[in-house]
């Protein structure tokens, strides 16, 4: 098993009031499984993907990751875990305007240690990946949407993650580019990477096998295809 | 982890935002160069006046009579008769410390030769005033024991007084007329400048016997000068003085010793007013570019929320985001610490240059230690004040950093 929420609660203080994002959510999830969590917005599916995503901790419950209580870990650990197991995918990309596609996609490579040499030649492998062989002196924005994207996913890509996380992956991009960077995902699926995707696009979801349904903090569908 | 790179990446981000990191690395600059430029001149300012004093002698003892108020001239009235020859004479025979030792008879009087005249300071001395006072004869020669013996009415002066009085004459072997003596020129002293007010070049000597004899009438003196053997042997040679004077003056302290050694350590403590002033507005300017990069940091941190949020999300460790603000903040001040360094070195090195054109003896002095200081000092600055938005940064919540617009 790689993922196993068990009762998994958060809940947000906002001054006086107390919000329950999440309320004893239990779930499952299996090496190379190709997973859509949708729901409307403040359903709670951005708590869930923060949860999963190591970026923040249940507020009780437990969240296995590959038998790992993630709860039990600290700061320093949580962030190890993040750079080992998770590779990120932002509806708006998220990257460093200033450093070109090769940087980077290294970036995660530089926080897990590894020498300038091994960082950039395995940033350029995971960019010939995406199909940006030709564009690894690029900057941001000298690319279009799509080709920012497809950083993105070679940056998810270049540490070995066990999850790739995706947040609403074609949320900024054409219909055209969003159904490239889909293909790309689901390729990478087949390939054996397991694929989490948060979306609130109902089409985007019916391309998984599978399509968790969450709606105020809690799984109400568990759909297999 | 490199820090070399993390470096080249502040650096790079420094370069991205080029009018505010040059704003923000000027208090830093300002301070440096400060600190480099007063300590220079500060520097500069010291050695000449060390160097001046010890080119008036070294070693040296002076005596002179004390003002005594009212109360005491009454109560030891009549019991000492003031500083006299007697006593010059006295501390020579029997203070073993004693290398030389000249009376000092100052006094105001009407100085002519030909159809000029103007008054001027005379002084009776004796011929070892040439070298406790270091001074050098350009032309002719210095008073001799002889001229002292037997009365001689010689006269040594100054290069002021030579062009006052003769202009372009040769003042050798001319009759200089002192009050209403006539005294003949048997030297011209070389030309030595002036120190807290007293113009070494303006002066007049004749021998000290000559003086009383014929001038002033009397054997009282206004000081007399003694040059120690060695400078270990100062403070025993003052006790020893100070005890021998008391006795012979009835137990009156109408006189007072002062050494050379307190004017130098009077000069250093100005100097070193000075430079606690100065070094502390120089420190003040560092600190409030200390501010002002704390000021731009936090902006920064803020600004570059989603950037730290993402790091995080990659893998990014707490230490790993302070450290790369706190290099970021060093960088700043490291960078403005060498400009500020070229530009105190600049700013020292061309008032040194002026000075030396308005101020004879002035040097110009860079401290290689106010370099080092100052740069110091900068990182220092760029580090403490980087601290707390580097913290700030290493804090932040990844989940929310990450969404931050």
């Amino acid at each position: 098993m790689l993922i196993a929420l068990k009762e998994v609660s958060k809940t947000y203080k906002m001054g006086e009031v107390s919000v329950k994002a999440l309320d004893q959510t239990s779930f499952m999830i299996d090496k190379g499984e190709c997973v859509a969590i949708v729901g409307p917005s403040g359903s709670g599916k951005t708590t869930l993907l923060d949860i999963i995503g190591c970026l923040s901790r249940p507020t009780s419950g437990d969240y296995l990751l590959q038998g790992q209580a993630v709860q039990d870990l600290s700061d320093a650990e949580l962030a190890r875990t993040r750079n080992k197991k998770i590779g990120f995918i932002f509806q708006t990309f998220h990257l460093l305007g200033r450093n070109t596609a090769l940087v980077n996609v290294s970036l995660p490579l530089f926080y897990a240690g590894h020498a300038r040499e091994e960082r950039l030649g395995r940033a350029e492998t995971a960019l010939s990946t995406v199909g940006l062989a030709d564009r690894i002196h690029h900057r941001p924005n000298q690319l279009s949407g799509g080709q920012q994207q497809r950083v993105a996913i070679a940056r998810a890509l270049v540490n070995d993650p066990e999850i790739i996380l995706a947040d609403e992956p074609t949320g900024n991009l054409d219909s055209k580019s969003g159904q490239e960077i889909m293909k790309l995902l689901l390729d990478l699926n087949k390939k054996g990477q397991t694929l989490i995707l948060i979306t609130h696009d109902r089409d985007l979801a019916e391309r998984t096998e599978r399509t968790l349904t969450i709606k105020d903090g809690r799984i109400v569908d568990d759909i297999r295809r | 982890m490199n820090i070399i790179e993390i470096f080249v990446d502040a650096i790079r981000n420094l370069g991205a935002n080029k009018l505010r990191s040059g704003l923000t690395m000027l208090g830093v600059i300002i301070g440096v160069s400060a600190v480099i430029s007063m300590s220079s001149i500060v520097e500069g300012g010291k050695q000449m006046t060390v160097e001046m004093i010890e080119k008036m002698g070294t070693n040296l003892l002076s005596v002179r009579p004390k003002r005594m108020d009212k109360e005491d001239l009454l109560k030891f009235s009549g019991r000492s008769k003031g500083l006299r020859y007697g006593d010059a004479e006295l501390i020579k025979a029997s203070v073993p410390y004693v290398e030389q030792l000249t009376p000092v008879i100052n006094f105001q009087t009407q100085l002519r030769y030909g159809d000029k005249d103007r008054s001027g300071m005379v002084e009776g001395v004796l011929e070892s005033y040439r070298e406790i006072r270091n001074y050098d004869v350009g032309r002719g020669r210095f008073l001799s024991e002889e001229d002292a013996k037997k009365f001689k009415k010689v006269a040594v002066v100054g290069t002021e007084v030579v062009s006052d009085l003769f202009g372009k004459v040769d003042p050798l072997g001319k009759d200089l007329q002192i009050g209403n003596q006539r005294f003949v020129v048997i030297g011209v002293l070389q030309e030595k400048g002036s120190l807290h007010g007293i113009n070494y070049d303006d002066t007049i000597l004749v021998p000290a016997t000559t003086a009383m004899k014929l001038l002033t009438g009397n054997d009282t003196l206004n000081s007399f000068i003694v040059k120690v053997d060695q400078r270990h042997n100062m403070q025993k040679a003052d006790r020893m003085i100070h005890e021998l004077m008391m006795k012979r003056h009835d137990g009156v302290e109408d006189f007072a010793i002062r050494s050379q050694d307190e004017l130098l350590r009077n000069t250093e403590l100005i100097i070193f007013t000075f430079r606690v002033i100065l070094g502390g507005t120089a420190a003040l300017s560092l600190l409030v570019g200390g501010i002002g990069i704390m000021n731009i940091m936090l902006v920064t941190v803020t600004e570059r929320t989603a950037e730290i949020g993402l790091r995080k999300a990659l893998g990014a460790s707490r230490r790993a985001i302070l450290f790369q603000f706190l290099i970021e903040s060093t960088a700043i001040s490291l960078l403005g610490g060498l400009i500020g360094i070229l530009f105190g070195v600049a700013l020292g090195t061309g008032f040194g240059w002026l000075a030396q054109r308005a101020i004879t003896g002035w040097t110009a002095v860079i401290l290689p230690s106010a370099v080092i200081l100052g740069f110091f000092f900068a990182m220092t600055v760029g580090m403490t004040f980087g601290l707390y938005p580097a913290y700030k940064a290493a804090q932040l919540d990844p989940a929310e950093a990450l969404r931050y617009q």
